[in-house]
């Protein structure tokens, strides 16, 4: 299996996702969302210390974004340049699943699939500064 | 050979000086020196793709990559494009490429310290910062008599401990039995989870000496240190809230402002960590100090030290914002002769502000004045170049305990010792609060 691509990963599906956000497509939008956040969380778990084996993160990594906050903090916890990539206290994705991919399109509201937009620009702004730094 | 970071900028400015038309083509562009200090190109993102259909980028890209080594990136790879410059600056601040309008270098740094970066004066009580180079200099000495003297002529007077590293100030002023329960330390990491009121009032206390005003103490921690290491590994942390990223400095200037809504004090004396670590550069350039006292002996380190900072503050353009803050102080030190060691130090003073700080004063032409430029003769006074001198006396050696030798000192000698500082800063207080000194001593 390839190694996974976090930083290519977390682009590509963020700018799917803003592009079918714009287009009032919602309810894929919500789900790239999720995994852009996913992806780039990960992304900048790798720079804190997050070994991967054949291609894939520890067992407690491999979650998707509604339950890889804690994991995320544990890494930013754990060295002094996670202070540098802390996140705002609240989490967005607490409600966003990725069983959703099966729901009804009526279920995505612009209420609900916004703060997941919100979320995804806040992890893709520490992955800009991650890639600034040189650390990507 | 690979050259070396201190290279890096030089190398830029020269391979970029035959592309003045495609840096013409952008309003922006940023020399990004990450933390590994690698250096690559940030271009706005709209002109993304006309850029990178000209032939003459890609000819600037490889003359930029390979010169700058292992400081370098691929050519492929040592562009980056953004949309904002704002995403790009990221609270950092940056400074202009000498020669290349438009053109600013920002720098990555593992620690979040900022010396370019200089906080408007504070709108409270004049804030004075005593710092040094070195330690072991008369600074927090200083400190102690000067609150002493200004408390006798009626005013308030906050003393803040902020040597956190190397705390110790306010077991000199403070009797045991008056330690508060919190200090600095305690505030700064209560108030990452919000908790900051909870020790604002048992963080500070009266120094107890009887006077016409009074000297509020703020020390490092409490009468008992408690868990310290592990509370100052967490001090430097940012804060995170909803609106944004506070950091570490800024929050100790909240704290600061806190301080003074809650005592208003005439004055407010910050004893700063020495040297030019995180806290130091906190204290002198982020507190929004309206004076920082340099204090100085006649010692190659002092001026290597002061040399790297006024070096740091011309080429980051804020010399221009501190330097009307900035005063040296001849710090005591035994001498056979004096007046010849003050004038060695007021010499030396003078060159390294001639060098750094001053303006440069061109051939008068008709309509100029001198009055346009920053600069002082080496014998001017109000130049803040010219030490404020205190002067070495035995009565001061082995006081420990502040407290115990104040009104048993002769005010003779501590006159002739600390006259200049303490006539130096009343004279800013006055000037601050234009008018005689008032005390409220409710509160406390």
């Amino acid at each position: 299996m390839p190694p996974a691509d976090f930083y290519d990963a977390h682009q590509r599906h963020h700018e799917d996702a803003e592009n079918l956000y714009k287009q009032g497509r919602l309810a894929n939008a919500d789900h790239l969302f999720g995994l852009a956040a996913e992806c780039g969380l990960k992304c900048l778990m790798t720079v804190l210390g997050m070994q991967s084996t054949n291609g894939l993160p520890p067992k407690a990594d491999r979650k998707h974004i509604d339950q890889l906050r804690a994991r995320y903090d544990t890494y930013c916890n754990g060295t002094p340049l996670g202070a540098q990539f802390l996140l705002p206290p609240s989490d967005p994705f607490l409600n966003w699943s990725v069983e959703q991919r099966y729901e009804h399109q009526q279920m995505f509201t612009r209420a609900i699939v916004t703060p997941h937009s919100l979320g995804t620009q806040e992890v893709a702004l520490l992955v800009g500064k991650a890639k600034r730094g040189g650390l990507l | 050979m690979s050259p070396t970071f201190d290279q890096i900028l030089g190398i830029v400015q020269q391979a970029l000086t035959p592309y003045s038309a495609v840096l013409a083509t952008a309003e922006w562009w940023f020399i990004n020196r990450d933390l590994f200090g690698r250096v690559r190109l940030i271009a706005p993102a709209a002109q993304q793709a006309a850029l990178e259909a000209s032939e003459a980028f890609r000819a600037l890209t490889r003359d930029l990559s390979e010169p700058l080594g292992a400081h370098g990136y691929p050519a492929d790879v040592i562009v980056l494009f953004e949309d904002e410059p704002e995403t790009v600056l990221d609270g950092t601040t940056a400074f202009e490429l000498d020669g290349f309008p438009g053109v600013r270098v920002v720098d990555r740094l593992a620690s979040e310290s900022d010396w370019g970066h200089v906080a408007e004066v504070s709108t409270g009580p004049p804030r004075i910062v005593f710092h040094g180079i070195k330690g072991g200099v008369g600074r927090s000495t200083a400190i102690a008599v000067t609150a002493a003297v200004l408390a006798e002529r009626g005013h308030r007077v906050i003393v803040v401990d902020l040597d956190l590293a190397s705390p110790g100030l306010s077991s000199t002023l403070l009797p045991i039995a008056r330690r508060p329960k919190h200090g600095v330390v305690d505030w700064l990491v209560e108030d990452l989870v919000d908790n900051g009121d909870v020790v604002l009032d048992s963080m500070v206390t009266r120094s107890g000496f009887e006077s016409a005003g009074e000297i509020i103490v703020v020390p490092a921690h409490g009468d008992s240190p408690g868990e310290y290491l592990a509370k100052l590994g967490r001090v430097w942390m940012p804060k995170l809230t909803p609106t944004g990223r506070e950091k570490w400095a800024r929050r100790l200037n909240r704290m600061l402002g806190a301080l003074e809504t809650r005592w208003r004090p005439d004055v407010v004396l910050v004893d700063s960590r020495s040297g030019i670590d995180d806290i130091s550069a906190a204290c002198v350039t982020e507190l929004g100090a309206l004076r920082v006292l340099m204090f100085t002996t006649d010692a190659p380190q002092t001026w290597e030290g002061y040399r790297i900072l006024f070096d740091h503050w011309r080429r980051t353009g804020s010399v221009t914002c501190i330097r009307e803050r900035l005063q040296c102080v001849g710090a005591a030190m035994p001498s056979v002769d004096e007046a010849r060691d003050f004038l060695a130090l007021r010499e030396m003073s003078w060159s390294l502000f001639v060098e750094g700080v001053y303006d440069e004063i061109p051939v008068p032409s008709e309509g100029s004045q001198d009055d346009d430029f920053f600069s002082y003769d080496v014998g001017d006074r109000l130049g803040p170049h010219f030490p404020w001198q205190v002067r070495w006396d035995r009565a001061f050696l082995n006081i420990a305990a502040w407290h115990e030798a104040f009104g048993v000192l002769d005010g003779k000698v501590i006159d002739a010792s600390f006259g200049p500082v303490i006539d130096g800063i009343s004279a800013l207080i006055v000037e601050h609060h234009s008018g005689a000194p008032t005390i409220d001593k409710e509160g406390l």
